[in-house]
């Protein structure tokens, strides 16, 4: 088991760094002068800059260094800026930076504010709202996709799968907005559709005020569950209904088992190992996903720090949240190979 | 999904596809809606364009009637009640600032906060326009003459046919006048009006952690704008005329240009005092004091420090919360302006960037003022509803937003002023308001503000005729001579690039109409879409051959950016590469000209060859719709940026 794990954790270190690279790279094939943007403004110019500020600006932050030096200064663990490292051409005040030492940077339009932080205050937010709609996604899936694979041919079964059907054919963001129009105030006002607190919550008394971000985070996390519902529904409903056909359960039959005991000891247990595989993977995408959902719902989460990063230009930012994606997506991989070596003791030597 | 019958999951890729196409199409195409019959307030735009007043509700005033804004209006019921203290409102805004300190934040959201969360010297009164005392009680202003030998002496001015005469202002704390002073004209090199501002200062304000407030705060302020580590670099061309600062007794700061200028006093009034006692690296009040900072160190105190989001103002409203949902402020009981300070208790600003998400926030009650509702809500069922009547009103304004179409005068084919008046002449800007603006916008024949002095309302606008269009795009050579549908000149087609803003419905429309109306005379006319940084980067280098923009304008603009020969280049506001030398002769008379009348008249004669030369496509002014709680009273617009004053409003019981 430890060879497996040591084995997923040096395989994550290649395949992150190539993340790494192509965001970088793509990051910076974007449009867009994040210098003018940082001094624009009243008056929708920068054009009151004085031209060396501009440049000035630019040199602090590597913006017209060729893209290799940006992508190392980036990586660190040495900083490559006028002021980083005294071997690689800088004053010596701040020598070490990037990703290796640790250090996601600071935005270019607040320096104030540290990118790490603002990112660990922002996960408070997205990792409670994906973790909850993970649970629900599974705690109805599971039962739904065996009772769809119990009932095949039914009445039933069809209506549900052309319900799952629909489901997943709807994309996130329509229906969020749908919900958000329909359900929220200015539909059927049945759950507040903006924002995770509601005007007179108030944070010093805990209980309402985590109430109240409960009741917010109703339309935002249905809006999630819906379609990853009828995809994980489906994928359980399918293999169910492959270990239904298999001639160990046709022996247990045979053997007087309870229907009950057939399902839920000896089909429900085999029939996991590919969800569990499912589960792995599907917090990383949850977390992207929020992208959107956080970005309609007004939800100041890690997705719509990273959706106002890209529409502002702060490359950092996006980086980081892409990293960080990728980063959930390695951990889910390697959760759910450990979770069916547990259930599978065959992959345990391979 | 691998069980499912293939002819399912085709359905399924197919459903998914239809719907994404029906949303981007949704996204590329906007609405071009007619103003529903009846439902608009065709009658209500027409008052607004000659309504250019500020406008009251809850106080039945003239044409500023809330009647205007809602049409149940009721006098008995939505008469105006008496002031009161208490409650809470919370404001929509698209985004927040990116920091409070509006000395290295140059948004307008963080000068909008800033209103209500601190103070200026002076302040630009809203309802006059004309600039008042603040955290003074007066000013005076001085000129100067500048001798030959560098020496500059201040005093009134008056000039003789041998020589000048000066007559000094009095000492501070003396009563006595001084003797005047005579300059014979061969010492003087040059007059300096306004070369030197003095302001004398409220005694009684304090900082809101209740520090009193006083001319070294000011004098730090000004000294950090010449700080090039402070990243004001956005900001510090406004102060880089003023030379010196000083303060000749307590509570009186003196501030000496070196220039004439006619908008002089704006720079007092963007300054953003900092509280010293906690910026100021020297200041021994300072929990950080460390003599001997380095420029370097205090510049990136200054940018960094916490206070930039955890404000310590001096305005009526004190900060209590800046997080990522909202901004939160509660009225201060220590502001120093009491008959202005405020009458809600809780301000809170909260950001939501979907339009149609802050009206439905506004519906559930979650917020009680927008200024952003879309024409669907704003024409539509939404606001028609009984529920609605209710407990909101709606209502428009206009604000300092002028839209243009900048051409390229670098490139073919915008360096003939017939091509760009035939384009003028091709767009039909009245039927676009009508049909979507609903009637609510104006026409604009220049950028600047349209209700303030220095807009010329009599400057005619270039009138809808494609014959006259087609007849001028003939004599600048365009002709269509294959045959092939689009005008040609010396083997080159008739075409260009308009590049828009992505996302931006109006810009959208705009751009449709202009292809349509272009393509009917033979011009091609191919739209490009850009997110606003890539827009933003095309036309500072001038890579680009038509951009839709727009100009938020202060009262007191300056034309000298847009418009000066001297700015003709990348990197400036000159988006047109404009260079015109009558044009800049009136800019330079204009920056000297301290007479309000003369200086309307040079800036009227300014506008009037500007559209001649036709830089700009103009275009509109466009009404800001807003709804608002009826809870809220004493609401009034104004044509200054937000367009209403936070401080003025209270809640009915």
């Amino acid at each position: 088991m430890a060879r497996l794990v040591l084995r997923r954790l040096l395989l994550a270190i290649p395949t992150l760094l190539g993340i790494t690279l192509i965001t970088f790279a793509l990051l910076r094939l974007l449009p867009g002068d994040p210098a003018s943007l940082r001094f624009e403004g009243e008056g929708a110019s920068p054009a009151a800059v004085d031209a060396e500020v501009l440049e000035r600006f630019r040199a602090e932050h590597l913006l017209d260094a060729p893209l290799w030096r940006r992508y190392l200064h980036y990586l660190g663990p040495f900083d490559l800026s006028e002021r980083g490292h005294a071997s690689f051409g800088g004053d010596g005040e701040r020598p070490f930076g990037g990703l290796l030492a640790g250090d996601l940077g600071r935005e270019l339009l607040r320096p104030s504010v540290s990118i790490a932080e603002e990112l660990g205050e922002r996960l408070w937010i997205t990792v409670p709202l994906s973790l909850a709609a993970a649970l629900l996604i599974y705690a109805l899936a599971l039962p739904l996709g065996v009772a769809l694979a119990l009932r095949r041919g039914t009445t039933f079964e069809r209506a549900t799968n052309a319900l799952l059907f629909a489901l997943y054919a709807t994309p996130t963001f329509w229906l969020a907005l749908a919900l958000q129009a329909t359900l929220g105030g200015g539909g059927l006002g049945w759950a507040p559709a903006i924002g995770l607190h509601g005007r007179e919550a108030d944070p010093s008394n805990g209980f309402e005020y985590a109430l109240d971000a409960l009741a917010h985070s109703v339309l935002p996390i249905a809006s999630i569950v819906a379609p990853s519902l009828a995809y994980v529904a489906r994928h359980v409903r399918s293999s169910v209904q492959n270990v239904l056909e298999a001639d160990f359960v046709l022996a247990a039959r045979a053997r007087g088992a309870s229907e009950r005991e057939v399902i839920w000891r000896h089909v429900v247990p085999n029939a996991l190992a590919p969800v569990v595989t499912l589960a792995g993977q599907t917090l990383p995408w949850l977390v992207g996903g929020w992208v959107v959902i956080e970005t309609v719902f007004e939800l100041p989460g890690m997705g719509k720090y990273a959706y106002d990063g890209l529409m502002r230009r702060e490359y950092d930012v996006v980086a980081a949240c892409v990293l960080l994606s990728a980063l959930l997506t390695a951990l889910g991989h390697l959760a759910s190979d450990l979770a069916q070596a547990w259930i599978d003791p065959r992959l345990r030597l391979g | 999904m691998s069980s499912s019958p293939p002819i399912l999951v085709a359905l399924a890729t197919f459903a998914r596809a239809l719907a994404a196409s029906v949303v981007l199409a949704a996204a590329l195409f906007p609405q071009q809606k007619d103003a529903p019959a009846g439902a608009g307030p065709t009658a209500g735009a027409t008052a607004g364009a000659q309504n250019r007043s500020s406008s009251p509700v809850g106080a039945p005033v003239g044409d500023s009637r809330p009647d205007r804004f809602y049409p149940g209006f009721d006098p008995d019921r939505d008469a105006l009640p008496p002031a009161r203290r208490g409650g809470s409102v919370v404001l929509h805004c698209d985004a927040l600032p990116q920091s409070l300190n509006f000395l290295i934040d140059n948004s307008s959201m963080c000068r909008r906060l800033q209103r209500d969360l601190h103070e200026a010297l002076i302040v630009r009164d809203f309802w006059t326009l004309e600039h008042r005392p603040a955290l003074c009680e007066f000013w005076r202003r001085d000129d100067a003459l500048v001798l030959r030998d560098g020496r500059r002496v201040f005093g009134a001015l008056s000039e003789g046919e041998e020589s000048w005469t000066v007559q000094p202002a009095p000492a501070e704390g003396e009563n006595k006048i001084p003797p005047s002073q005579s300059v014979p004209n061969k010492d003087v090199e040059r007059v300096v009006r306004g070369a030197a501002y003095t302001f004398w200062l409220r005694r009684d304000v304090r900082w809101h952690d209740g520090h009193p407030f006083d001319a070294d705060d000011l004098l730090f302020t000004w000294r950090m704008t010449r700080n090039p580590f402070v990243a004001c670099d956005a900001k510090r061309f406004q102060y880089e005329h003023v030379t010196a600062a000083s303060s000749p007794a307590p509570f009186v700061v003196r501030f000496e240009f070196d220039r004439t200028y006619y908008a002089s006093l704006t720079v007092f009034e963007a300054l953003t005092p900092l509280p010293r006692h906690l910026y100021d690296l020297s200041d021994p009040d300072n929990a950080a004091h460390e003599p001997g900072a380095s420029d370097e160190r205090q510049g990136r105190f200054v940018n960094e420090h916490r206070c930039n989001r955890e404000w310590v103002g001096l305005g009526p409203y004190r900060l209590t919360k800046f997080s990522n949902e909202s901004v939160d402020a509660q009225r201060w009981d220590g502001y120093f302006d009491k008959r202005n300070g405020g009458w809600i208790e809780r301000v809170r600003w909260r950001p939501i960037a979907d339009d149609r998400a802050a009206f439905q926030a506004l519906l559930a009650g979650e917020i009680d003022f927008t200024t952003r509702v879309l024409s669907d809500d704003y024409f539509g069922a939404a606001t028609r509803s009984d529920e609605f009547a209710a407990r909101y009103y709606k209502g428009y304004f206009y604000t300092p937003i002028a839209s243009y179409v900048a051409w390229n005068l670098q490139r073919e084919p915008f360096t003939d002023v017939r091509v760009r008046r035939a384009f003028a002449h091709a767009f039909d800007w009245d039927e676009f308001i009508a049909a979507f603006y609903g009637g609510l916008a104006r026409r604009a024949t220049a950028e600047w503000i349209d209700t303030g002095p220095d807009y010329d309302e009599a400057l005619a606008p270039i009138a809808h005729d494609p014959r006259r269009a087609a007849a001028l795009l003939g004599e600048a050579g365009w002709i269509d001579r294959d045959g092939d549908g689009v005008l040609d000149k010396e083997g080159r087609k008739l075409e260009f690039a308009l590049s828009i803003q992505a996302n931006n419905k109006p810009g959208e429309a705009i751009s449709q109409r202009l292809q349509e109306s272009l393509r009917a005379l033979g011009v091609t006319v191919r739209i490009e879409a850009r997110d606003w940084p890539s827009l933003s980067q095309a036309v500072e280098q001038r890579q680009y051959d038509a951009a839709m923009l727009a100009w938020v304008m202060p009262i007191d603009s300056d034309p000298r950016q847009r418009w000066h020969s001297s700015e003709a280049r990348p990197g400036t506001a000159n988006y047109t590469s404009f260079a015109d030398a009558g044009v800049d002769r009136l800019i330079e008379r204009i920056e000297v000209e301290l007479d309000r009348a003369e200086r309307t008249r040079l800036m009227h004669a300014l506008q009037a060859r500007l559209y001649e030369l036709q830089p700009y496509l103009y275009g509109v002014t466009v009404a800001k719709r807003f709804a608002i709680s009826k809870r809220i009273r004493n609401f009034r617009t104004s044509v200054l940026d937000p367009g209403y004053s936070v401080r003025e409003w209270w809640l009915a019981e």
